[in-house]
């Protein structure tokens, strides 16, 4: 099932609303679970409440099938290069001239939207970020503190889950390189580039265990599966608030992203659409949703503004990925580059994929190790959509047939509830390949994640960290 | 030409008020001068990022182009078609060719005030287009020769005089330098080192100045990223300190051999049957096809530098074929007549010669040596500075850039032997080079170089007895004591020079004698075009009053006094010293 089939669907579900265009109730394409919840109390209940009609959803989950259909919604919560994909080619309207309401203390908008907030089809809410983050109880007294030791399989060895993308992953490598922040696109852009990246990357094969599925990260780094995975900070933040997770979050190298509202080029009710657009972007709905979600808000005032979470109590400020402390060396994602990018880079990235996968036949992550053709099932025209239209949006378009269960949106499932999941001890394998003898994998004391292995070096010498200034 | 001296403006005050004023005047040249200078860098430097990515030149644009033909069609017809552009563009300049730092060097050391605006807006736009379009040059020549003209355009407006102007040339330059790298103490030693080469006390308080306004709007307007960034680099033993210096000497070498490819495309260009203005298009087009298969010989090549600092991104022989491969294609561009510096990619050739020594270091050595960036950057430094004969300005960016001590130290101890070397083979700098090739040899010292540039032509006198050619000794007699002279130049009826009758010689002669009979056999003649360099040399063995000076033609023009040959000779050295030693 895909978005195209489920879309008409859903949509003659809400026929007779729709049916009157400007009247019935405003249709907004957006991720679901409780990042939609929250999404209905702060933005979609008091916009319906201020008179301007219902709010009706339909589920999205990634990439630009969603603008095909015949009926599409009339607004949808994109990533930004996703939305500058689609405008690009003609499927979005233009928001150009859209004028924003000011912050409540008057700085007009312009000036209060974060730099880049704005392009021509879409306007960023809020923003998130792809960090890197470990298993706290599996190191030592010697943690990572920098994404070098991402590649360090001597100092922190172990299992690394990654997101089978190549947005993340290349920059990182490029980073634990050397490479400065406002070179690595540049750099990426260079065969040279491209292949020092895939190589750096690959001193982790073996290591790796790709993910697809936002939630898989957290899962994995709580069974102990890996050691250090890469994820969604707001996954990673709720598992921590819900169940106390060992989670501790790297924010060095994380990779921010933006997330936009954009009107289709076929919405019927175009004029709500930018009403809900001027209500949602404001100050105050800005900064209660970050409350809620640990996304930081696109405007400074609302950042201000953003105070304690409303049921765990916590300051939710610094748990933000645009916090001055956690932003220190955030890679900025550049939209434009991958929107424009993304086919090519993805097939390279996915014929290295495979070559590792090859060579490594006995690789306990076989089974999660897709070619290009088995992630994009479909017609091939969403096929080419897919790629070309972000990172991510590969796995959401094939999985959006799923309705809410496609769940690699990094903006769901907040506050989720839920039992720590136990899964079988996935690797006795890497802990032979990586030199952990049997004795040291159970003599360890009963605390669930107790047997990992330590790294060797803190093994009783107190050597110090081998640190890249 | 003749030295402006033009008074200071306004009555001079004295005490408080009078040191006041001077401070005033150091300030505002200083930030004025910084500001402009400093708008300018950036503005170029952006521009020349912007015209890459939409000409397809940048990799970011080449990778975002669509595929198919537009790009390798665009990689040919950007670059021959900027060099069309630019051979265009130098046909508005006199000398038919891009000016540069050179000009800023030889206008200083020579004190002759002489820096026009016109072919340093001309050659900056043609900088411009040609990093626009690709060509491989270098971006912080034509900064500092920008830098540099428009300080002293501001010393005109000014109305300054000339150690004063050209202490405003030496604050373009540094805010140039301190904007583009984003290293304001490189830039007021840049100033130092290789514009004024000398450190007044006078000169330090404005360059500085400008220097820090400079890193100041470097941060705060168009802010451009560092050329390059090294986030980490340690020497890992002690005894590589003793390799460094063997890798600079090398890499002196390497600058010598791609100074001399410069000068010999150079030469080889002026014997093509090619007129000037359709070289630097055959330049672009030969670059633009080389650049099908190695795309990273166009542009300035801030990827290759970076790929050089990183283990395993290049294997050695394609460290030697990009290292040859670069050196030729920069050779190439600007021998053929595009517009640019050589810094830059002298930056990119010796990190590529630094990473190769390195890496065959570490191939003898099994591995146990320091981190390639360590070479890159020794090799870097060693081999730009003998490029620009700056050691230390080049060791100085590397501290600026990386903050790092230790890399610091490893830099030097590479620059130290390399400009010897350098210089003792080639000489102090391509730019010295450059000047010695149009006659302004500054080998041996500024003295020379400031008297031979200036010529007699300003001390000229029409105030001196001439006689006809037929005159009689009684005559020229007269004409002696009318003129309350000792001597006579005799004219023939065309007004040519016929010779120099002196008194001495025509105590005894009869008056009806030809005065002419008694002229001297080996009288000295001098032209306008004499240089006073010349004329004191010429006059080392004479005694008299003064010197025929005579056009192309043999006709009289005038006399120079020796009194006013002296008193020049002796003000222009006053005026060096005071620039050079004067506090205030």
């Amino acid at each position: 099932m895909t978005v195209g089939r489920v879309l008409p669907l859903l949509l003659s579900l809400l026929a007779p609303a729709a049916a009157t265009p400007e009247e019935g109730a405003l249709i907004i394409g957006t991720w679901g679970g409780s990042y939609e919840a929250a999404q209905r109390e702060i933005l979609f209940a008091p916009f319906e409440r201020d008179g301007n009609g219902t709010i009706a959803s339909v589920p999205y989950s990634g990439g630009l099938s969603i603008l095909h259909a015949e009926d599409p919604p009339d607004l949808v919560d994109m990533s930004m290069s996703e939305a500058m994909a689609a405008c690009e080619a003609g499927l979005l309207q233009s928001l150009e001239g859209l004028e924003l309401p000011p912050s409540a203390g008057g700085i007009p908008a312009r000036d209060d939207f974060l730099p880049g907030s704005r392009e021509r089809c879409a306007i960023t809410h809020t923003i998130f970020a792809t960090v890197i983050a470990y298993n706290r109880q599996a190191f030592g007294s010697v943690r990572p503190r920098r994404l070098q030791h991402l590649f360090d399989l001597d100092e922190f060895p172990g299992p690394r889950a990654l997101q089978a993308t190549p947005a993340g992953n290349l920059e990182w490598a490029l980073r634990s390189l050397g490479v400065p922040r406002a070179e690595l696109y540049s750099v990426l852009s260079t065969q040279r580039g491209l292949d020092l990246a895939l190589d750096q990357l690959d001193t982790l094969s073996g290591s790796i265990r790709w993910w697809r599925d936002g939630d898989e990260p957290v899962r994995m780094l709580e069974t102990g599966e890996v050691v250090m995975a890469s994820g969604f900070n707001g996954r990673f933040f709720n598992a921590r608030l819900d169940h106390g997770s060992p989670i501790e979050i790297l924010w060095d190298g994380q990779l921010q992203e933006r997330q936009t509202w954009v009107i289709p080029r076929g919405a019927a009710r175009p004029d709500r659409a930018r009403e809900f657009i001027r209500y949602a972007t404001g100050t105050e709905p800005l900064a209660r949703l970050a409350e809620r979600m640990a996304y930081g808000p696109a405007r400074r005032s609302a950042l201000r503004l953003v105070g304690r979470h409303p049921q765990a109590g916590i300051d939710m400020g610094i748990q933000l990925p645009t916090h001055p402390y956690n932003a220190e060396s955030a890679i900025k994602k550049d939209a434009q580059w991958y929107a424009q990018t993304y086919h090519r880079v993805l097939d390279r990235f996915e014929a290295w994929r495979a070559g590792t996968a090859a060579q490594q036949t006995t690789g306990p992550d076989q089974g999660s190790l897709h070619p290009v053709s088995m992630v994009i099932p479909g017609s091939e025209r969403r096929n080419r959509d897919a790629i070309r239209s972000g990172p991510g949006t590969a796995h959401r378009s094939a999985a959006a047939g799923n309705g809410r269960s496609a769940q690699a949106s990094p903006a769901r499932d907040i506050g989720r509830g839920g039992v720590m999941e136990v899964g079988p001890r996935p690797y006795t394998q890497w802990e032979v390949r990586h030199g952990g003898s049997a004795s040291r994998a159970t003599s360890s004391s009963a605390s669930p994640i107790n047997w990992l292995p330590r790294p060797p070096c803190s093994a009783g010498s107190m050597e110090p960290p081998r640190l890249s200034q | 030409m003749t030295r402006r001296s033009l008074p200071p403006t306004g009555p001079e005050p004295t005490g408080p008020g009078r040191f006041g004023i001077q401070v005033a005047r150091v300030v505002a040249l200083g930030v004025l001068t910084g500001l402009a200078a400093a708008l300018l860098a950036n503005a170029f430097v952006a521009a020349i990022g912007w015209l890459n990515e939409w000409l397809l030149i940048s990799p970011r644009a080449r990778m975002m182009a669509s595929e198919g033909i537009w790009l390798p069609l665009a990689t040919i017809a950007v670059p021959t078609l900027g060099g069309l552009l630019v051979g265009y563009l130098h046909r508005w300049i006199r000398e038919q060719r891009p000016h540069g730092p050179a000009e800023v060097i030889a206008a200083v050391q020579t004190r002759q005030d002489d820096l026009p605006a016109r072919p340093a807006l001309i050659s900056g736009v043609s900088s411009l287009v040609s990093l626009g379009s690709g060509a491989s040059v270098g971006q912080y020549g034509p900064l500092v020769h920008m830098g540099g003209s428009l300080g002293a355009l501001l010393a005109r407006l000014l109305r300054s005089d000339v150690t004063v102007g050209n202490i405003a040339v030496a604050c373009g330059v540094a805010s140039a330098i301190a904007t583009a790298f984003n290293a304001p103490i490189a830039g007021i030693l840049f100033a130092h080192e290789v514009i004024l080469r000398h450190f007044a006390l006078r000169a330090f308080a404005p360059v500085a100045l400008a220097a820090i306004t400079g890193y100041v709007v470097a941060n705060a307007v168009l802010a451009q990223p560092p050329l390059f960034q090294i986030e980490s680099a340690a020497v890992r033993h002690i005894w590589e300190f003793g390799l460094f210096p063997i890798l600079g000497v090398a890499s002196a070498l390497v600058a010598v051999a791609y100074m001399h490819a410069i000068l010999g495309v150079g030469r080889m260009a002026r014997r093509l049957p090619l007129p000037a203005v359709g070289r630097p298009a055959l330049a672009g087009m030969g670059l633009g096809l080389v650049a099908l298969w190695f795309p990273e010989i166009l542009g300035i090549g801030a990827q290759t530098l970076r790929f050089a600092f990183i283990e395993g991104a290049f294997a050695q022989w394609e460290l030697l074929l990009v290292l040859v491969l670069k050196l030729l294609a920069t050779a190439w561009c600007l021998g053929m007549g595009f517009s640019g510096g050589v810094f830059s990619p002298a930056l990119v050739i010796g990190s590529l010669f630094g990473a190769l020594f390195g890496s065959v270091l570490g191939m003898l050595f099994g591995g146990g040596t320091s981190e390639l960036v360590v070479f890159a950057v020794c090799g870097m430094v060693a081999v730009t500075a003998p490029v620009i004969g700056a050691p230390l300005t080049t060791v100085v960016i590397v501290f600026e850039l990386t903050g790092s001590y230790e890399l610091t130290i490893a830099a030097l101890a590479s620059v130290a032997l390399a400009n010897l070397v350098a210089s003792r083979i080639f000489g102090r700098s391509l730019f010295d080079r450059q000047l010695r090739d149009r006659d302004l040899d500054l080998s041996r010292g500024r003295s020379k170089a400031l008297l031979a540039s200036r010529t007699i032509a300003g001390l000229v006198s029409t105030h001196h007895p001439t006689a006809p050619a037929a005159a009689r000794v009684a005559d020229a007699r007269k004409a002696m004591q009318s003129g309350d002279a000792t001597s006579c130049h005799l004219v023939d009826d065309t007004g040519r020079y016929v010779g120099t009758l002196r008194l001495q010689r025509i105590l005894e002669a009869p008056d009806h004698a030809l005065a002419r009979g008694y002229c001297g056999r080996d009288e000295i003649v001098m032209n306008a075009e004499t240089t006073v360099w010349d004329a004191m040399n010429l006059l080392r063995d004479f005694v008299g009053e003064g010197v025929a000076v005579v056009d192309a033609r043999n006709r009289l023009l005038g006399t120079v006094f020796e009194s006013d040959l002296i008193r020049d000779y002796l003000d222009t050295l006053e005026d060096m010293r005071r620039e050079e030693h004067a506090t205030r």
